[in-house]
């Protein structure tokens, strides 16, 4: 009985993919099912996620503003006291009788303007 | 060796099979036992509640000028625990806040985990700490009130206290309205404690506080304290009190008293200046009651011409143990000239023939002795006692304004009905309350209330112009516009003792003006004083009066009679009718605006049509 003759060290490591043709193709499409498989799970995931991340992104801009709109909204406040509190009639009377000299007009130096139904022209 | 091999695996097997036991020991220990726990950790973790504080509305005059305002404040606590060096922070402490270093250092070194070292610093201060970056400070925003005007309407307006609550005045009548709801929200944060928005949850919504509009007008008010605050200077008066009512609404247009205290800086002045003397306390009116005692005796249906003798100054009764004095002899008067020459003996005969149940009764009518109801605390309701309670002595004192005990504001809403053809109003004080721009409650509506008819009204209101004209009021004439009114002078009670003092006065001057078209009573008190001609309220009340009523009817743009009036157009855009002969010259422009009303009026119907009148008026 003759033995079989040993394989030479290339045929050793790919003869088995040259041995079946058939085989080989099988294994190749099952390789890209498992590669389309995962994608597609990968796909999934980050659609899930991606939403997640962005809302959670526009919540710290959102936070961002909205801390943004309370601290203008202090300044306008601040910024209103200050007016009222420089337009204290003592003050202003005070402005314009010392800074600009003026008085308060006699009653005979008063003229009303009564504003009636009508147009300008 | 097969043997061998198997027993490795066998062992192997079992580790892993115990392992993975221990595992599933470990996972029911987390998942089950411990789950709550765990549960409540993570939560601890990753959400909190944060306790929104409302902002404390705003308090505004008529015209919106704000007289009350809260703005954030930092306040800055210290963990005693954590800060390293209690000596030097406190130190630095009074160098940036200033204050003693040995308070702060005696807070820092309590060892507390919580304790105030300032409340309600400025932002610039803030900063400055920060950049100090010592360990264990920190800052809790809180809400800060601020009074822009200062001294003005102080005793009107009140404050708050340093935990935001009204202690005094509208401050403290609007608490429920102004002061708001706390809200709950819970956020979710992540690993720097930054809060991510979208996982916020509303437990408790906050609602802020509102907004209250007075009826008081800046500019009334300041020439109200303005004109008092120079003749207290002047007279070396105690005190000055002034109300301003509009008498056919009852609208509050100032309410004064002088000297004020900043709002901003309470602490620094006396309680007694926190109250508002024109509602919280009462007094002795004087001769300003024989309008009362005029009113009863008009009503009673007595005629003022009927004469009575005055006598030569002085008058005994009550068996001779008690005297009734004029400053003057006058002889035989009218019930008109009583009343115009304030002579007390007249007016004691003119109470006598009327009997004291017709007295007490008008003064009943005119509110004495009760609350006014105005939306304000602590009102006191002044003294009037009843007829059955009343001594010999009595009927002469009350006719003369004294036995009683009134408010400001009592009598000058007495004197308003007179205004008013008889009619009293309710004294309103606000005008709106509203919260993010809406009406949260609605203006107090005018509440009359007949005390006069309108003849005996009408009358007294002559009376009282004929006082000004040619009797003791004649310094709060106001040319051009006629004022009518009343003087009075009062002995102040002595302290402790019975009697009245024969040197401190209270004087006054109540009455409206104009007399035709009465656009405000106003009342004006000095609380001790002395002047040239003598202290009297014809000489110091008076011409205050005048003053002020001038001032403000010039403000109110109410002319005087023979002044110059200059009459012009209108040059704002009228909304135009169908009937409009010039609505032929249209521009593109008027066409547009009117095609668009009449789509909605369409729409929304009459409604529409009478807001957009509104609006353009």
């Amino acid at each position: 009985m003759r033995r079989p003759k040993a394989r030479s060290g290339w045929r050793k490591r790919f003869g088995a993919r040259f041995s079946g043709a058939a085989s080989s193709v099988g294994s190749d499409v099952s390789l890209l099912k498992a590669g389309l498989c995962i994608t597609f799970i990968a796909c999934s995931a980050a659609a899930l996620v991606w939403p997640h991340l962005e809302m959670v992104k526009i919540g710290y801009r959102l936070a961002h503003l909205e801390r943004q709109r309370a601290k203008l909204l202090q300044d306008r406040r601040v910024l209103r006291i200050e007016v009222a509190a420089l337009r204290q009639l003592d003050r202003v009377e005070s402005i314009a009788r010392k800074k600009m000299e003026m008085v308060f007009p006699e009653p005979g130096q008063i003229v009303y303007v009564m504003v009636g139904p009508g147009r300008a022209n | 060796m097969k043997q061998g091999f198997s027993r490795r695996l066998m062992v192997c097997g079992s580790l892993v099979v115990f392992g993975f036991c221990m595992l599933g020991v470990k996972l029911s220990i987390i998942q089950i036992r411990d789950r709550d726990h765990l549960v409540a950790y993570a939560e601890r973790q990753l959400r909190r509640t944060l306790v929104v504080r409302p902002r404390r509305g705003d308090v505004v005059d008529a015209r919106g000028r704000p007289l009350a305002v809260s703005i954030n404040a930092p306040s800055l606590f210290a963990n005693a625990r954590v800060v390293a060096d209690p000596g030097n922070t406190s130190q630095a402490l009074k160098e940036i806040l200033g204050g003693s270093a040995e308070e702060y250092f005696e807070k820092l070194s309590d060892r507390r985990s919580y304790v105030w070292l300032k409340r309600k610093i400025n932002p610039d201060q803030q900063g400055k700490i920060e950049k100090l970056g010592i360990d264990g400070l920190g800052f809790v925003t809180e809400s800060r009130r601020f009074y822009p005007k200062r001294e003005l309407a102080s005793s009107l307006v009140g404050f708050v206290g340093v935990d935001d609550a009204g202690m005094y005045g509208v401050e403290q009548s609007y608490q429920e309205h102004m002061g708001g709801r706390v809200g709950r929200i819970r956020i979710q944060r992540d690993a720097k404690g930054r809060s991510v928005h979208p996982e916020s949850r509303v437990l408790v919504p906050a609602r802020p506080g509102a907004h209250v509009r007075l009826t008081i007008d800046e500019v009334l008010q300041y020439i109200v304290e303005k004109e008092l605050s120079a003749q207290v200077r002047r007279v070396g008066a105690r005190r000055a009190i002034g109300v301003m009512v509009e008498p056919r609404s009852g609208r509050i247009l100032a309410l004064a008293s002088v000297p004020g205290f900043n709002p901003n800086t309470y602490k620094l002045y006396g309680a007694s200046l926190w109250k508002e003397p024109a509602i919280q306390e009462f007094y002795e009116p004087g001769s300003t009651f024989k309008i009362v005692t005029a009113a009863a005796y008009l009503d009673a249906g007595e005629s003022l011409s009927k004469k009575y003798f005055a006598e030569n100054g002085s008058y005994r009764y009550g068996k001779g143990r008690h005297t009734l004095r004029d400053h003057k002899k006058y002889g035989w008067l009218t019930a008109e000239e009583v009343i115009m020459k304030s002579s007390n003996i007249g007016a004691f005969k003119m109470a006598r023939d009327i009997g004291k149940h017709q007295l007490h009764f008008m003064a009943q009518r005119f509110g004495f002795g009760r609350k006014t109801r105005i939306s304000f605390p602590g009102e006191a309701r002044g003294v009037l006692r009843s007829p059955e309670k009343w001594s010999k002595t009595s009927l002469a004192a009350v006719a003369i304004g004294q036995e009683v005990g009134v408010t400001p504001l009592q009598m000058v809403m007495a004197v308003a009905a007179v205004a008013n053809g008889g009619r009293m109003p309710r004294p309103v004080l606000h005008d709106s309350i509203e919260r993010d721009g809406k009406k949260a409650l609605a203006a107090q509506g005018t509440e009359f209330r007949r005390v006069l008819s309108r003849s005996v009204a009408e009358r007294l209101g002559a009376l009282m112009r004929k006082v000004v004209a040619e009797g003791t009021g004649r310094r709060a004439e106001i040319p051009g516009y006629g004022a009518a009114g009343k003087t009075g002078t009062a002995q102040k009670v002595l302290p402790g003792r019975r009697g009245y003092s024969r040197s401190k006065f209270i004087m006054s001057f109540v009455g409206f003006a104009p007399y035709e078209n009465p656009r405000f009573a106003l009342i004006v008190i000095f609380d001790e004083g002395k002047a040239p001609g003598g202290a009297w309220g014809g000489t110091v009340a008076a011409p205050v009066w005048r003053r002020i009523a001038w001032q403000a009817l010039r403000y109110m743009r109410v002319p005087p009679q023979g002044a110059r009036v200059l009459q012009v157009a209108d040059s704002r855009p009228r909304v135009r009718t169908g009937a409009d002969p010039e609505n032929g010259d249209r521009t593109m422009g008027e066409k547009v605006l009117d095609a668009a009303r009449q789509v909605r009026r369409y729409l929304h119907g009459d409604r529409a049509q009478a807001a957009s009148w509104d609006a353009t008026r």
